[in-house]
């Protein structure tokens, strides 16, 4: 039928990944290793509902779209390397610029919510709040499932928590190789639910009870975030559902 | 205005639903309902999807088809009463009618047209799927979806009158109109969307009687040309064209 898209809608993840030279090292090649699994693990998901296509932006020394929407498929991961400063203003932009264009780029079909997760071990050096605001309060992207891992003691966690701004998700935190390992299990976990689901746009929820061994140990926590509810990482409310419930007239002229 | 004659000798249509693959795997019902609804006011059209996730909303999608059809019938009583009238009631009378049940158990889209006696069409929707016409000429989509992501979509009980998309019009003109849940919708590439409204039109010309018309867009359905599409399927296309004055088909 010529009128019909005969492909599985996608579901975009992007991968906001640090690259700066504090990265060099043990975090840079975990990550590697971290992504690549990621890759192989979306290779084996043959779901029906959807098909996931993973674009990589780094920001070390400059902002780059390391790779651009790709089939797990397709790619064939070549190692990041570590050097420069942390342009996450910059990565944000080329974030942004990814999603709001999804539309025109040749994916196959209406894309589902994309996935962003962003790791990153140090302070931005370059101006970057503008964006971030505009990120976040823009519908297109501050409607996206996003997810933040903060590397070792001196990530900028003020800011990874407002990159989750709208959402109920914690900033993680990795201190050591092992934990930035599991915190792409958990996101590769969620996505590939999503991927089976009925409704791929529907973010599954993961608390510290279904997270099961990815949270044994400590060697991922949430950062301490008293003001909001605990251990819930994740929890997609559909926006709607708040402006019922006490209103029984539905209907006004 | 040209004089048209009444729309059943001139017009022909046909509809189908069909169950998703998914919803047969996981023993579910068809949560989708449609309905051709020839009524002494006019001509009514009705599509409803049930929002996957509700445990009731079979329900719900087959009380929209009932609640527009009583809200025609209430409606037309008042001469002077307004759209936002019709729209009032069918809230209303869906409401009661999916009683005991939750509301939001039941959820579910309504998209309807109604082509009145006297020719006046309106045209809704509230909720995912979508309503294609052509009058002459010109070609309308009721309403363009953005991704589905960014506005999540409302069932008929959490919408408000801002939410519905309307339209109020006489025709006047030949006239065809596809409504389609959006297990049809999702698929359709954008710019071949009237093509397929033209070739729908096309398939049910070839055939006489409404049982072979409406077993064309059912196996049509069934061997639809997404084969990843799991979700359950309906449409209703309705043609009526002027020719010399009259419609004619």
């Amino acid at each position: 039928m010529e009128f019909v898209k005969p492909t599985l809608r996608p579901l975009p993840v992007i991968l906001l990944l640090d690259t700066s030279g504090s990265m060099y090292g043990e975090s840079i090649d975990t990550l590697n290793v971290a992504v690549k699994r990621m890759i192989e693990s979306f290779k084996k998901e043959e779901s029906t509902q959807a098909e996931i296509y993973t674009s990589v932006i780094t920001f070390g020394g400059r902002a780059n779209v390391y790779l651009p929407f790709t089939k797990a498929q397709d790619i064939e991961w070549v190692n990041l390397e570590a050097n420069g400063g942390t342009p996450f203003g910059g990565a944000l932009r080329l974030c942004k610029e990814l999603i709001m264009n999804l539309n025109s780029v040749e994916l196959g079909g209406k894309p589902y919510k994309p996935t962003i997760v962003l790791v990153s071990d140090g302070n931005p050096t370059d101006e970057y709040t503008v964006m971030l605001d505009d990120f976040i309060n823009t519908k297109r992207t501050g409607t996206c499932d996003r997810w933040a891992l903060g590397i070792g003691d001196h990530a900028d966690y003020a800011m990874l928590e407002k990159f989750l701004s709208g959402q109920e998700k914690r900033v993680m935190e990795a201190s050591d190789a092992a934990g930035i390992s599991k915190f792409f299990q958990i996101v590769t976990n969620s996505t590939k639910v999503r991927t089976t689901s009925t409704n791929p746009n529907a973010v599954p929820e993961v608390s510290a009870d279904n997270l099961g061994d990815f949270l044994h140990g400590d060697i991922i926590m949430t950062k301490e975030k008293p003001q909001v509810k605990p251990v819930t990482v994740s929890n997609a409310v559909p926006q709607h559902e708040e402006q019922d419930e006490n209103d029984e007239s539905p209907f006004t002229f | 205005m040209m004089n048209l004659h009444s729309h059943s000798s001139n017009a022909q249509y046909a509809w189908a639903s069909v169950i998703g693959p998914s919803h047969i795997l996981n023993e579910l019902p068809n949560q989708d309902a449609c309905a051709v609804l020839s009524l002494k006011e006019g001509m009514a059209f009705v599509v409803s999807d049930g929002v996957g996730s509700k445990k009731h909303s079979d329900i719900g999608s087959k009380e929209v088809i009932k609640a527009v059809k009583r809200a025609i019938k209430t409606w037309y009583q008042f001469p002077h009463a307004s759209a936002n009238h019709l729209l009032s009631l069918i809230h209303t009378y869906w409401e009661m009618g999916i009683l005991p049940y939750d509301r939001d158990d039941c959820s579910a889209t309504c998209l309807f047209a109604v082509i009145l006696n006297d020719n006046r069409c309106i045209i809704g929707q509230v909720g995912d799927g979508v309503i294609l016409f052509k009058l002459g000429k010109d070609h309308y989509v009721l309403h363009e979806k953005e991704d589905d992501y960014v506005n999540v979509t409302l069932p008929l009980h959490l919408a408000r009158r801002k939410d519905w998309k309307i339209e109020d019009f006489f025709i006047d003109d030949s006239f065809e109109i596809l409504l389609a849940t959006d297990g049809v919708s999702e698929d359709l590439i954008k710019e071949k969307r009237f093509h397929f409204m033209t070739d729908l039109v096309e398939k049910i010309s070839d055939v006489k009687g409404q049982k072979k018309k409406n077993s064309k867009i059912k196996n049509m359905l069934k061997k639809w040309g997404n084969p990843y599409n799991s979700d359950d399927k309906s449409l209703i296309i309705y043609s009526r064209r002027v020719m010399n004055g009259k419609y004619e088909y």
